[in-house]
């Protein structure tokens, strides 16, 4: 297969996952679409890197989160001076989903390295290995988050309530 | 007693947000047309890189000049304007490899205190000047976008994908994200992301004959041609040299080279140039290191990232104003760090004799005739630098004129659920300054305003480093809050849930005490739109 043939494989089979995680760390569905396409460009460009890395999934989620790092420092709005009041915001629909609201929530409250090693390791089912390489941390880190995320999950209000029902 | 919670439970709840997202195709057809584009361009930037590299080592270094030089064996920058022919009345304007013509009477960088004041095309200023301009509104503008620094895209909603000139592109009336609040119209966006580039069109609306004339311009540079890029006032003459060559251009620059800023080109950013022009570029004089004391000063009211800063709060930002004592320091002290914000207040008389303006184009050329009210000063440091240096640090300037300024601060944790409730009875309404000037936390929680007489007094005060903006007001004899300008700051953003609805409380007409010492923003309807709290540190 040539390489658009072998990208376009690699990109349909991890589409999904990227922009599911993307959701997971915290982007809305637009930036998550966004996101997943960003990171699958860059996987176009630097394919010989990607189809070299020992863990593909490991290596593109690395991409991911450091697009999704730079996506956050990035500028909402512009300012300007203006004599009137300002419009506002309609509230995002996206947000109102009860039982995957309250996952969201679990997961904001979770410090930023903490929400990367659960996503990585409970949803994309990386090892705790391969999670270190795409964190560029030391296992013994990815372990020591991943503990904490969990006492810190299992004590989430938000998710105590779904675990009993009690949440739709 | 917590309740143990196993890995299969954590996926399986994980699994439950991640299919909010719905399962779709990967949209390869588009994917594989932009990952091409990607890549073509990505080739063409090292090509042009490499090609410039070679003339800089050819030049046997990088020295600075504040002048052009009379040399006549380069090509002057006056000699290859308009190289790329536009239509009657237009010329062409670029950002990277994406053209536009615009009218030729339009400016270029045509601002002031970082906000355009004449129709004109701008990029984003690194570091902006603030100061109470008047709005003005219907300017007609075109601001270019980075949408590949590292302040990256501008946000809007409701773009659609189109194709136009045969370029792929997201373009529409801009809706105000959901997850922010704007100020001001939205924009007409074309979003080129193969390009990396935003194009922000304001004034001309839709059925305006000269926005379908402008879009109807939209192309990419033949490979010959080049755009000046944008270069940050304020970093080195050798960072500026290297922007120009990373795009195939030749840095012109003279002088002893030592601790030289620069702060513009000639021919300024935006224009279209052949591939190894010469462009000059335009420079302070240096060599002014701050003092021990100012550097101190200095680094105690910069501002990091709010995780590499967690302490960061409103208290010690009183304190580090409170112990300023700088007075005038000019292109001086440069500090390493991504995406610091420097923030302080006082008058910023950007010093005009330093520097050899850019025609056209400088924003220290005119004097500002509002200089005697400014109350407020951001530098913001561009993202894009690696790093910022001081270019000027002013002492905040008793201001002699009478006029009450409240500066109001639109930004962070206002309740957006709070709704305006009746005002209690015994408040009285403020109609001395003097009776609520300090820094006020909003709605016992947040970080909200402070209220500053001339300058007097001005709080740096987020919890999150992010966007942010100032309200400046009047508070006239009568009572009522006037409502000023608002203030500009640029700056990295953290998670969008940090943000929160503040704008509501800028409803507030009117300033109330109560008996408690609360001070309350009342609204035209006479509720309470917001209730502070005294936040001062005595």
């Amino acid at each position: 297969m040539g390489r658009d043939e072998d990208f376009a494989e690699f990109a349909s089979a991890r589409w999904l996952k990227l922009a599911r995680s993307a959701v997971l760390l915290g982007a809305s569905h637009h930036e998550a679409e966004d996101l997943a396409q960003t990171t699958l460009m860059r996987c176009y460009v630097s394919w010989s890197k990607v189809t070299a890395a020992a863990h593909q999934d490991a290596y593109v989620m690395r991409m991911l989160l450091n697009e999704f790092t730079r996506s956050r420092r990035r500028r909402w709005w512009q300012e300007r001076p203006m004599s009137r009041l300002p419009e506002t915001a309609e509230p995002d629909p996206t947000t109102q989903v009860d039982g995957a609201d309250a996952v969201a929530r679990a997961l904001a409250r979770l410090g930023k390295g903490q929400r990367e090693v659960v996503v990585l390791r409970y949803f994309v089912h990386l090892t705790e290995r391969q999670t270190a390489e795409a964190l560029g941390v030391p296992e013994g880190t990815v372990k020591s988050r991943l503990s904490r995320a969990h006492q810190q999950l299992a004590a989430d209000g938000d998710l105590r309530a779904l675990r009993d029902g009690t949440t739709p | 007693m917590t309740e143990p919670l196993d890995e299969t439970d954590t996926s399986r709840m994980l699994e439950r947000l991640a299919e909010t997202f719905p399962d779709q195709p990967a949209p390869l057809p588009d994917l594989m047309k932009a990952a091409h584009a990607d890549k073509r361009r990505r080739t063409r930037t090292t090509l042009a890189s490499v090609a410039a590299s070679v003339v800089l080592v050819l030049g046997g270094g990088v020295v600075a000049q504040q002048v052009i030089s009379g040399d006549d064996s380069n090509p002057k920058p006056d000699q290859v304007a308009e190289p790329l022919p536009a239509p009657e009345g237009m010329r062409y304007v670029a950002m990277k490899r994406v053209a536009v013509a615009v009218p030729a009477s339009w400016g270029m960088q045509d601002n002031r205190c970082g906000q355009p004041v004449a129709a004109t095309v701008y990029f984003t200023e690194g570091a902006t000047r603030s100061c109470l301009v008047t709005p003005e509104e219907a300017i007609p503008t075109l601001h270019f976008v980075d949408a590949e620094s590292d302040e990256g895209r501008l946000d809007y909603d409701s773009l659609q994908a189109r194709t136009l000139n045969g370029l792929s592109v997201f373009e529409g009336e801009a809706r105000c994200p959901s997850t922010a609040s704007c100020i001001g119209p939205m924009p007409y966006v074309i979003d080129i992301q193969t390009e990396g580039v935003q194009i922000l069109l304001e004034g001309p609306a839709a059925d305006d004959p000269l926005r379908s004339q402008i879009v109807g311009t939209l192309r990419l540079l033949p490979d010959d041609l080049v755009a000046v890029p944008w270069i940050d006032a304020g970093i080195r003459i050798s960072g500026a040299a290297k922007r120009l060559g990373a795009v195939g251009l030749d840095a012109r620059i003279e002088g002893d080279g030592v601790d030289v800023r620069t702060f513009g080109t000639d021919p300024p950013a935006g224009s279209v140039v052949k591939v190894g022009s010469e462009i000059a570029l335009v420079t302070t004089p240096g060599g002014g290191k701050l003092s021990d004391e100012h550097a101190a000063i200095a680094n105690r009211i910069v501002q990091g990232y709010i995780d590499d800063n967690p302490d960061w709060d409103v208290d010690q930002a009183w304190a580090r104003w409170e112990q300023g004592t700088v007075d005038q320091a000019n292109v001086g002290e440069c500090l390493s760090g991504e995406l610091l914000r420097i923030s302080m207040f006082g008058t910023f008389p950007i010093p005009t004799s330093g520097f050899a303006p850019v025609p056209g184009s400088s924003p220290s050329a005119d004097p500002d005739p509002l200089a005697d009210v400014v109350t407020e000063v951001f530098l913001t440091a561009d993202a894009s630098t690696e790093e910022v240096c001081l270019l000027s640090v002013a002492k905040g300037t008793r201001s002699p004129d009478p006029r009450d300024t409240l500066v109001y601060r639109v930004g962070s944790d206002v309740d957006p659920s709070a709704e305006p409730t009746v005002l209690p009875s015994g408040a009285r309404l403020v109609d001395d300054l003097d009776d609520v000037l300090g820094a006020w936390r909003v709605n016992d929680g947040g970080l909200g305003m402070s209220i500053s007489r001339n300058g007097k007094r001005y709080v740096q005060s987020f919890p999150v480093d992010c966007n942010s903006g100032s309200q400046l007001f009047r508070l006239d004899g009568d009572g009522d809050v006037r409502v000023g300008a608002t203030m500009t700051t640029t700056a990295g953003c953290g998670d969008s849930s940090d943000y929160r609805q503040a704008h509501p409380v800028v409803g507030g007409q009117r300033l109330f005490l109560t008996p408690e010492g609360r001070m309350l923003a009342v609204n035209p309807s006479g509720l309470v739109a917001a209730t502070y709290v005294r936040a001062d540190r005595d």
